[in-house]
């Protein structure tokens, strides 16, 4: 029961783990603001889940802690504030739920302990050129023959697809009245025969998102999660389950903080003082909303907790924290940028005395730009708000 | 069913001092002329003080209500869900703490009467006033010792006057021959040796000058000195702070409340407003804003629940939040009200100029921030 859990015992017995267990070398990977990739990630879920800790929103009996949603957040928050990476979520906090609930128990004993351990990765076939916010436009094809599906159509913006295993797909079954009818989630394999990965670079310089082709690509009817053609009720239920993923803002202290060290390890010269004030009160303005957005994410948790109706809070969290890290991310840039927008490497490890380092802040300051995008994009989370709002 | 503001302190307090409020917004509008307005105040201030409205935060034992720092919010949440034109804050809520927090003689009698009404404190401060003290040497105000007692010269401008006020409560500095520490002298309202000048605030409250030519004060009515009185009025004035946060985010639920309704009633172009994205974007952002101070000030004030003292630089960081989100909540009230929002009566107005005047009470974000650069440094020294 909740009521017995101490819960600053649990915050304890977390951070001394995580300091204890989680490898230096990707502790510094997070605190130098680096993008992730799968081996670092893939090794701190293989440690987190032999200590058991493996799916901390997962059930004690499909191997998951069975922790409550303060518990969790907590867990969240001491991961970030000591520099160790957030799990991968693609497979423990979207397909895992989905699969946990609506798969077939010979996809559940086939696909969950790839996620547990880390061994299986996962990446999202959802987006398309003509289908971003307006998902359920999606055009990509699942034909139904016997018991396999031929899909044809292309994927876009999906991360991580260059070093995943195997994709969560919504293809088009069978064309509705309503849109958001005919649509099946499907299982593919990666590697599967017709399927074509092209990645795209970002304007922060990084291959991480990529144009997925899928060319008469032969799906199995067992790798169709649920029902054929209610693919969009399990896409809806895993955007549910992420709701409140912007409550923990302890990334962005951290993000703060660095940002302020950044400041103080840079801008030491006299002809430095001016622009050196005005950064650090323009962090000062940060941290006021910062406090404010931490103070309605753990109201928000606690709605969770006594099952009080959640209506526009994950919106306002959602939007308060892409335009703040965006703001500290510009910050940085403003503290490296005059001596190093002008320095950025040719290509990947040609750093040249201190550029490395610093060009990070400006990548990030271009990564940054694509929080006010995904995940529902600023415009879409204000319309959730305004219909809220007005009733209608 | 539109927007419709959730209570932030859900108490009993709370809704009768919403009623209270809506019923003499009503008042004041029918109350044309200035002199009528003057004397619905009093009748008004009078009211709340019959209401007990004085003893929410005096302790059971001296005759008050005994009741923890977040009714007194509530309090203010209903009376500023109609920006009430009354010093709540200032004129009941401030002299209590600052006064129940201190050591004197009479301290039972006093705090009584003021439970009661029968004391009507006009506090005299300018520890309130930071950024005015910070200014200008001029407006300071001292003491200095002379026969049997002390005399105070000096002027204090734009302190939020309190309805027929009995007395004035007056935070100085006390400067004698060998050290200049703070005194808190206790006076009846009314002397020849104080000119008084009646002046009004953008939101529409009255405030008061006081000009002290060489007022005679006994020791017996010197309250309190020293360095203890020093923390005491720190602590009254992070707590002036936070109730000024409070003020305003229950004037900013309220005027989203009433924009939103308007934006749904009002046509154009044979359409409902509220039909433009990008009128909906405005207020989606201007709300979001809202949620996250709303959020914030509710921590804070719960986190003193018990009469802790706020935390100096959460306190700042709070009031550097309202200078920023104050304006955006309230221009965006105007513009979407178009011209409507630039007119005195509309009720918004009024709503709108409480939110911007808070912004200036007890220091603006400048003010703030520079604290909080100061805070930084102690700290950087310290480490």
């Amino acid at each position: 029961m909740s009521e017995q859990i101490d819960y600053q015992a649990f915050r304890n017995e977390v951070e001394a783990f995580v300091q204890k267990n989680c490898p230096q070398d990707i502790r510094k990977l997070v605190a130098e603001n680096r993008k992730l990739s799968r081996e670092p990630w893939s090794r701190w879920q293989k440690i987190l889940h032999q200590h058991g800790w493996g799916a901390p929103n997962w059930p004690k009996e499909l191997g998951g802690t069975g922790w409550n949603p303060k518990q969790q957040a907590i867990y969240g928050e001491v991961l970030a504030e000591n520099d160790c990476p957030a799990q991968y979520h693609h497979g423990l906090r979207h397909i895992g739920p989905v699969l946990i609930e609506f798969g077939s128990p010979e996809q559940k004993s086939r696909y969950l302990p790839g996620i547990l351990d880390g061994s299986d990765w996962w990446c999202q076939g959802y987006s398309e050129p003509n289908a971003g916010s307006d998902l359920a436009s999606l055009k990509t094809r699942g034909e139904v023959r016997g018991d396999t599906i031929i899909v044809n159509g292309q994927k876009t913006w999906t991360s991580h697809a260059q070093e995943s295993d195997l994709m969560y797909t919504l293809v088009r079954t069978s064309e509705e009245a309503r849109k958001q009818d005919g649509i099946s989630l499907l299982i593919i394999p990666i590697k599967a025969q017709g399927i074509t990965v092209r990645p795209i670079r970002t304007i922060d310089g990084w291959l991480h998102v990529n144009e997925v082709f899928l060319d008469n690509v032969e799906v199995p009817l067992s790798d169709c999660i649920g029902d054929v053609g209610s693919g969009w009720k399990y896409g809806k239920f895993l955007l549910a389950r992420e709701r409140l993923n912007s409550a923990n803002t302890a990334p962005l202290f951290q993000y703060l903080s660095r940002t302020r060290h950044l400041i103080a390890e840079k801008l030491t010269q006299p002809k430095h003082r001016a622009r050196r004030t005005a950064l650090e009160l323009r962090l000062l303005n940060v941290e006021a909303e910062l406090r404010g957005i931490r103070e309605l994410g753990l109201e928000a948790i606690e709605a969770v907790m006594s099952k009080t109706p959640i209506t526009t809070q994950p919106s306002v969290l959602k939007l308060t924290s892409s335009r703040l890290y965006q703001t500290i991310t510009e910050i940085g840039a403003e503290v490296v940028g005059p001596e190093f927008a002008a320095r950025m490497p040719l290509q990947e490890g040609s750093a040249f005395d201190e550029n490395e380092q610093a060009t990070l802040w400006i990548q990030n300051y271009f990564y940054s730009r694509v929080r006010t995008i995904y995940g529902g994009s600023d415009e879409v989370q204000k319309n959730m708000v305004a219909r809220e709002l007005f009733g209608h | 069913m539109t927007f419709i503001v959730k209570p932030i302190f859900e108490s009993e307090f709370r809704d009768a001092a919403l009623v209270f409020a809506k019923d003499a917004d009503a008042d004041a509008i029918a109350a044309a002329e200035p002199f009528e307005r003057v004397e619905l105040r009093r009748a008004k201030w009078s009211e709340a003080l019959e209401l007990g409205w004085a003893a929410c935060l005096i302790s059971e034992a001296f005759g008050g209500l005994g009741g923890a720092v977040t009714d007194f919010c509530s309090l203010l949440e209903g009376a500023s869900h109609y920006a009430l034109p009354l010093p709540v804050s200032s004129g009941m809520g401030l002299p209590a703490v600052l006064l129940s927090t201190l050591q004197f003689a009479g301290k039972e009698s006093l705090l009584a009467e003021m439970a009661a009404g029968a004391v009507r404190i006009q506090p005299v401060w300018r520890s309130l006033d930071p950024y005015c003290k910070q200014l200008d040497e001029q407006t300071s105000l001292f003491a200095q010792p002379n026969a049997g007692g002390w005399q105070v010269n000096g002027r204090v401008a734009g302190v939020e006057e309190v309805p027929a006020a009995t007395h004035y409560l007056i935070a100085c500095d006390g400067v004698s021959p060998k050290v200049t520490s703070p005194l808190l002298l206790l006076v009846p309202a009314g002397s020849d040796q104080v000119e008084f000048a009646r002046e009004m605030r953008i939101d529409g409250r009255h405030t008061v000058s006081l000009k002290f030519a060489g007022l005679s004060v006994s020791d017996a009515q010197v309250l309190a000195q020293g360095p203890a009185l020093g923390e005491a009025l720190d602590r009254t004035n992070a707590m002036g702070t936070l109730f000024v946060c409070v003020e305003a985010v229950a004037s900013m639920g309220s005027v989203l409340e009433q924009t939103i309704h308007y934006l749904s009633e009002r046509k154009q172009f044979g359409v409902t407003l509220s039909s433009f994205q990008v009128l909906r974007h405005y207020v989606a952002d201007a709300y979001v804003r809202y949620e996250c101070f709303r959020a914030f000030v509710a921590a804070q004030a719960e986190s003193t629940r018990n009469g802790t003292a706020p935390v100096d630089r959460d306190i700042s960081l709070l009031k550097l939040y309202l200078s920023q989100v104050g304006p955006i909540v309230a221009h965006m009230v105007i513009q979407t009200h178009g011209g409507m929002g630039m007119t005195e009566e509309l009720w918004a107005t009024r709503l709108n100029k409480r939110i911007l005047m808070a912004n200036f009470e007890f220091g603006d974000g400048q003010y703030h921030r520079e604290l909080l650069s100061n805070f930084s440094r102690d700290a950087e020294q310290r480490a």
